[in-house]
């Protein structure tokens, strides 16, 4: 008999069981893991681009997408097209980052980690070598 | 600003989730333990084909009548039901009433069911549409405006939200009276209800997965979750169009 028992009986730890799997994917890290370790000179092609790659080039590169401004890009240290690249931008997206506004999941705790931003750091302390 | 930890908003969220249906059911066993003796919900008899249960005059005792508490439910019924207890006339009274009472609940619930439902196909239905913009929008190659991700995030939390009213009501609907499980459009409109709660919790942590993947910059497998998520929202949607058209034939 399908009967209400029978229905209670399987619904409430199917209905339990979705509600752990939403609750547990917000708890899940999705971003990329924070750098072993920080360099002391970091430079953009070596050390910086890695790591936008892994949190910021999906959206700021060339051409732009999901929405992200067409003004600038972040996949070059000085753009060949005119726009404003990782050089000009430097100091803004570092801000940023150091904010928690961007990467936009940053607000879950999937943006650029402790060492990630130290080397940010870094860099800027040396005036942003290419 | 202030933001609302996610973590605490899910807390409340499942607590909500949780004790919702207690306090529904809380509040429909009331009524019918109020003075009324606890009797057994019968079996086999439909509420409208219990006719004058509270008539006086003799009533057969449970020795002279076979219990038809195993039976299944069809025109093989007793007019008059078997009582044990010794007060035939009051508690059949009783169970008439419990059973009407039962049947007008549960009749609200499931027109509230229907209706819900209906509206979530309708938001499912756009969900859907928005969604397959969007996954061409971002991944069927060129820029990739972003224009569709709001509104289709917009349309999923509310089917989300939908779906779930309207399977605790479903869930939540008494029955008054067992019915035989048998190949029909109820065991039909079942399965696909199942399927489509099956799809919509993939489709809840694929899509959430996939839209913090992306937020958070990281672009690997990215597409392909995308088009998995792509895959079963459609597939969700075809459950659920089953589901609504069972009732019809």
């Amino acid at each position: 008999m399908l009967n209400r028992d029978l229905t209670a009986r399987f619904s409430w730890p199917f209905l339990v069981a979705m509600v752990a799997s939403v609750l547990a994917a917000p708890s899940c890290s999705l971003g990329k893991p924070d750098i072993a370790t920080v360099p002391a000179h970091p430079t953009f092609e070596i050390d910086i681009k890695p790591l936008l790659a892994d949190h910021c080039l999906l959206c700021h590169s060339d051409p732009a997408t999901r929405g992200a401004p067409t003004s600038f890009r972040l996949d070059v240290y000085t753009s060949p097209d005119g726009k404003r690249a990782a050089h000009e931008e430097a100091g803004r997206f570092i801000r940023s980052i150091d904010d928690g506004g961007m990467p936009p999941s940053a607000l879950w705790g999937d943006g650029v980690g402790p060492n990630g931003k130290a080397m940010l750091h870094n860099w800027a302390t040396d005036n942003y070598p290419d | 600003m202030t933001r609302i930890d996610p973590k605490h908003l899910s807390a409340i969220v499942l607590v909500s989730v949780l004790f919702a249906p207690v306090a529904i059911r809380a509040q429909e066993s009331a009524p019918a333990t109020e003075g009324i003796p606890q009797v057994e919900t019968p079996a086999a008899i439909p509420a409208e084909s219990q006719p004058s249960l509270a008539l006086p005059g003799p009533v057969p005792s449970a020795a002279s009548a076979p219990a038809l508490s195993d039976k299944p439910a069809g025109l093989d019924f007793q007019f008059f039901e078997p009582d044990a207890a010794g007060a035939p006339g009051a508690d059949s009274a009783a169970k008439s009433a419990t059973i009407s009472d039962l049947s007008k609940i549960r009749r609200h619930r499931l027109e509230t069911h229907q209706f819900l439902g209906l509206t979530t196909w309708a938001f499912m239905a756009a969900s859907c549409i928005i969604g397959q913009l969007n996954y061409n929008d971002l991944y069927g190659g060129g820029s990739g405006s972003g224009s569709y991700q709001m509104p289709h995030r917009l349309l999923v939390y509310s089917s989300t939200g939908l779906f779930t009213a309207t399977g605790i009501y479903a869930l939540l609907a008494p029955q008054p009276y067992k019915k035989p499980l048998k190949f029909d459009t109820g065991l039909v409109h079942r399965i696909a209800a199942i399927g489509a709660t099956a799809g919509m919790v993939a489709e809840v942590v694929l899509g959430f997965i996939t839209a913090r993947t992306a937020d958070s910059g990281n672009p690997s497998g990215i597409k392909s979750m995308a088009k998995v998520h792509d895959a079963i929202g459609w597939t969700t949607f075809g459950f659920m169009t089953v589901a609504g058209t069972a009732w019809l034939f």
